[in-house]
């Protein structure tokens, strides 16, 4: 290594700069960069490089505790889970707590769900992605839409126009649903919606019911969830203009709605994905997961229902860079829950115990910087999943903080859990880690954690009280700036960011490059004169008595979901809809304020709004 | 008396994610400056209305949904139509040709998703004369 | 616009140029050259019949909400409204966020409505003097409401009531505000208490514990008490008949505080000017303390008898 090849020389002199740019300032390092560059046989650089010390600290550990700041011991033994009592706290998966997992033989009967959002600019290239992610193992379908529909807005509302095709495709009625799923079963094909607002969550389904009832199918094999959560939404995106109590509403009527007919459809999944995402350490996520748990079943028992009616919860949440700490929480979350469908809820199905996990992994730990190395990381966070006994796993692709998707990138989430699946036989045993010292520890550890903080919700009144006072947020925000203080302070390390940064190679280059670029404008005009002609080409009187029926459902307390299909079907859009729910609840027919009543709106509501 | 810097951050548009833009109104607000945000559910012309009343020195777009060509475009047609210079500059993501796009259309500086603060936070005391 | 000529800038503002308005602004809140022309042009020309609200209370209470929703109830009414949001500045940093606008942000886009945010910039009161004579240039312009937003509750929050026609403080349940009723300020100064939130079970609470408060006050001098939920747009219309009912309630006393406003406004603006010479005549003394010519006491004494001339 120190031989006098100039190629050694050059090597050396290179790996010097790069241990020196942790803690050069960059234009030094820049400087030497230049310098290795060049040619620098028998220079004095070669004469100084040949004294270098390796400095064996380098590169060492600069935490004490996990991500969510918990202390961890060097090494952990019997001695700190001697408590535990594997019959009543861990038991067999497939039995009550469920630690382990909820079924028996976990992943050897089935392997986890594995899907992702997929939605691209117009519904005819979504449906070809569809069919090629499935020839390619995916076996969910996953279906979003672009934040103006999110919002509940029209391509043609004058805020669309910016945010159009971000984050999804402009679905705003069934004509884009009907193209974008021709071809692919609505029945027993697990469907899954990652929805902002309640109401558009009632429309997705909606439009599903209405599709298989156009088709003469039935409805009661719909299968899948969307994620209508209205906690995250304020709490995340904090929408002043949907105020609680229009979502609560609406939720518990898609909720009983969905258990009658459409009963293998899941119309509420806590999400604890974006919560973490903005900042939440996994102890507070699991507390705020498992309090809007309660709070639903609260909500749907005091309907008159009970917990088994409602069957079993499914939660989404998120797989964080912290390995232990994520497969931990899992463990931990499945235990808490079950405990309280038990004793507070008295429970009697063992299905209705046992909490189903779909997992996103973070999009937040994944850098610009060197994209290539977030393959190791989407690696290690669905390997979390895995050993954490989930059900569902939506796996970033590695270009996502540089821009949407590549097709190349999604392959690669597929392909790395067939690998994890087919190559590395980690699914072979369920929860494989069980019994680990430091494990069962860290679990128990969480779930003690978690329930401190559910005993801070109670006492501060509730997760609906604490949201609206703005308590929640303040704990958000906190656990926020707790890490950035840590990255900035360099007590947290990421790779590429605070440390270890480089130049992005030619790889690297080439990811962000292919990364999936937003529509051209013109294409977003062709969404808004798409939307205004496929307006004009229903039957009005049809549309009208669509929305007499939803505004008079929706102010007389009558369960909205069937005038949402109904709606749906004669073709009203998901600003109509939920423009006509507001007008029956006395707000404004726009959430933004910003367009005034459709005239076509104010003309059927005419007489009834007298 | 040196007039006190006046900063408008806006966000056009759906685009819901607001952390960067909080983090840039902590960061200026440390260094002295008043910050008038506008909150998020803007159109652009009331971004240019808002920054005109509060005779901001400097407009800084944020949007996460890689619409800055088409709001910045439309932000600066508004000042042009109202007769105003106020210096934009925007933040968020940004490819290459957006970025060139940007320049030649008027806006003063681009923060693409990785940049420092610190480096925003320099151009902007350049912009405002601190 | 680049740099405007004075007698430029009032040409258009007298022609109602809004655009003009916020340089204006700029410069009378900075002590800026042209401001005393500005401000002249101003008082000369200022309407006595425009309607201006303070709304005050401390934050959580829900104010900036309250408030986009009156905008929109007097925009109904075609009324102009003009605002003026005040937040605190940082006094080490001297920088400030001002955020009251994000809860107005859907009227960003209608020319009857002018919204302008100031901070505090080191006033005791929350207001800053500049805010103040802000005010004249908003009644030369013409809006008929005006909307005067100021922070918390405190002893120096009470010179706000002579600035405007109506004051109103905003409480929300469990805000920590029975500790703020306590204040001797705060009754002196509300005309109208405004309990904010009031789909929470603990507002019936305060106002009960706010009506007993009253109890010392005789009857016709007792402030008047709403119920709103902003959020849910409940209780703006009869917030606004209040504010109707408050100002013909409250006309006999405008002429005195018009008085004091006047009043303070020639001591300050005289405070001002002397503060200016002051200052340089007390840094030549400083030197003379530190030389041991003279104590401190001594040098304080000799410069007030110096300046002294009035009878």
């Amino acid at each position: 290594m120190y031989g006098r090849h100039s190629a050694a020389r050059t090597k050396l002199a290179k790996r010097f700069c790069h241990l020196a740019s942790n803690f050069i300032p960059k234009g030094l390092t820049r400087m030497l960069h230049a310098y290795t560059s060049s040619e620098i046989e028998g220079s004095d650089f070669c004469k100084m490089s040949e004294n270098i010390e390796l400095n064996r600290d380098e590169g060492g550990l600069v935490r004490e505790e996990t991500q969510s700041n918990i202390y961890v011991k060097p090494v952990y033994t019997p001695e700190d889970i001697k408590d535990n009592d594997y019959a009543g706290d861990i038991a067999d998966p497939g039995c009550y707590p469920f630690t382990r997992g909820i079924y028996p033989k976990m992943y050897r009967d089935r392997l986890w769900l594995k899907a992702f959002l997929v939605s691209y600019d117009t519904p005819e290239s979504t449906n070809a992605a569809f069919k090629s992610y499935i020839e390619n193992g995916m076996n969910d379908l996953r279906l979003t839409c672009d934040l103006p529909t999110q919002n509940g807005l029209d391509p043609d509302h004058p805020l669309a126009l910016s945010a159009m095709f971000c984050g999804g495709i402009a679905s705003y009625a069934i004509n884009t649903y009907e193209t974008m799923l021709e071809g692919l079963p609505l029945e027993n094909t697990v469907y899954e919606g990652g929805f902002m607002n309640v109401l558009d969550a009632i429309y997705f389904h909606g439009l599903l019911v209405a599709m298989i009832e156009n088709r003469g199918g039935d409805i009661s094999k719909l299968l899948g969830t969307d994620i209508a959560d209205p906690i995250r939404s304020k709490l995340v995106y904090g929408d002043p203009s949907w105020p609680t109590e229009v979502e609560r509403r609406v939720l518990m009527d898609h909720i009983e709605y969905c258990l009658e007919y459409t009963p293998k459809w899941k119309p509420v999944v806590p999400n604890g994905i974006d919560p973490c995402q903005a900042g939440m350490n996994a102890v507070h996520e699991l507390g705020e997961v498992i309090a809007v748990c309660t709070a639903i079943i609260d909500d749907f028992c005091q309907r008159g229902h009970t917990i088994d009616e409602f069957g079993p919860m499914v939660v989404a949440m998120d797989a964080e860079s912290d390995f232990f700490e994520s497969i931990a929480k899992f463990r931990a979350a499945r235990r808490m829950w079950a405990k309280i469908a038990k004793e507070r809820f008295g429970a009697a199905k063992k299905s209705t115990m046992a909490l189903k996990i779909g997992i996103r992994t973070s999009g937040l730990s994944l850098q610009a910087q060197k994209p290539l190395n977030n393959a190791a990381r989407v690696t290690i966070q669905t390997l979390a999943g895995v050993l954490g006994g989930v059900n569902s796993i939506d796996a970033c692709s590695i270009d996502e903080a540089i821009g949407l998707p590549s097709y190349e990138a999604r392959m690669f989430t597929l392909d790395m859990q067939h690998i994890i699946s087919h190559e590395a036989n980690i699914p072979l045993t369920a929860d494989p880690l069980g019994g680990s010292y430091y494990l069962e520890w860290l679990t128990d550890k969480l779930e003690a954690d978690a329930n401190e903080y559910l005993k801070e919700v109670e006492k501060n009144g509730g997760i609906y009280a604490c949201l609206e006072s703005g308590w929640l947020y303040r704990v958000m925000e906190e656990d926020r700036l707790r890490v950035q203080h840590e990255k900035a302070e360099g007590k947290r390390l990421i790779v590429g960011l605070n440390a270890f940064t480089g130049e992005d190679g030619a790889v690297s280059k080439a990811i962000a490059d292919c990364a999936y670029t937003v529509p051209p404008e013109s294409i977003r005009q062709e969404r808004i004169a798409e939307v205004k002609a496929y307006r004009a080409s229903r039957d009005p009187e049809a549309v009208a008595q669509a929305i007499r029926r939803l505004y008079s459902d929706t102010k007389n307390g009558v369960n909205v979901s069937r005038a949402v299909i109904d709606g749906g079907k004669v073709g009203m859009t998901i600003g109509e809809v939920c423009g006509v729910v507001r007008l029956g609840y006395g707000l404004g027919y726009d959430s933004v304020d910003m367009i005034p009543t459709p005239d076509y709106v104010a003309e059927a509501l005419k007489e009834i709004m007298r | 008396m040196a007039k006190k810097a006046r900063v408008l951050v806006a966000k056009v548009g759906c685009d819901i994610h607001e952390r960067g833009a909080l983090t840039l109104i902590n960061v200026f607000r440390d260094a002295g400056m008043e910050v008038i945000y506008t909150g998020r559910y803007q159109s652009e012309e009331g971004v240019v209305n808002a920054a005109v009343t509060e005779d901001v020195d400097l407009i800084a777009v944020s949007d996460l949904t890689g619409s800055l060509v088409i709001i910045c475009r439309k932000i600066l047609e508004e000042l042009r139509r109202l007769e105003m210079d106020i210096p934009v500059i925007c933040g968020g993501l940004l490819t290459k040709k957006d970025v060139t796009d940007l320049i030649d259309m008027g806006v003063k500086a681009c923060f693409g998703t990785g940049s420092s603060i610190d480096e925003c936070l320099c151009k902007v005391k350049e912009i405002v004369g601190m | 616009m680049g740099e405007l000529h004075i007698p430029d800038l009032i040409g258009r503002l007298s022609k109602g140029d809004w655009r003009v308005l916020g340089r204006a602004i700029t410069i009378v809140e900075n002590n800026f050259e042209g401001k005393d022309q500005i401000l002249d042009y101003a008082y000369r020309t200022a309407r006595e019949d425009c309607f201006i609200i303070g709304i005050t209370g401390a934050s959580g209470a829900g104010k900036s909400t309250l408030i986009d929703k009156v905008i929109k109830a007097y925009r109904s009414m075609g009324k102009r409204v003009g605002v003026i949001a005040v937040d605190p500045s940082s006094p080490y940093t001297g920088g400030a966020v001002l955020g009251d606008r994000i809860r107005m942000g859907m009227h960003n886009r209608d020319m009857g409505v002018f919204i302008r945010s100031f901070g505090s910039r080191g006033s005791l009161g929350g207001i800053s003097q500049g805010a103040k004579e802000v005010l004249y240039l908003y009644k030369s312009f013409g809006f008929d409401v005006i909307l005067f937003e100021s922070l918390g509750v405190g002893q120096a929050e009470t010179d706000i009531t002579n600035f405007v026609d109506v004051t109103a403080v905003v409480l929300a349940p469990g805000n920590g505000d029975n500790i703020q009723l306590a204040k001797a300020g705060t009754q002196e100064i509300a005309d109208i208490f405004v309990i904010n939130k009031a789909d929470r079970p603990e507002a019936e609470t305060l106002c009960i514990q706010l009506l007993s408060t009253f109890d010392m006050i005789p009857e016709e001098q007792r402030p008047m008490i709403t119920k709103t939920a902003a959020t849910e747009n409940k209780g703006i219309d009869e917030l606004v008949e209040l504010f109707k009912k408050a100002s013909v309630k409250l006309l006999p006393f405008r002429s005195t505080k018009k008085q004091a406003r006047i009043e303070n406004e020639v001591f300050i603006g005289a405070t001002r000017y002397f503060e200016q010479k002051l200052r340089s005549k007390a840094r030549t003394l400083a030197a003379d303390v530190l030389a041991g010519k003279l104590t401190p006491f001594e040098a304080a004494v000799q410069l007030g008898e110096k300046i002294y001339i009035m009878d």
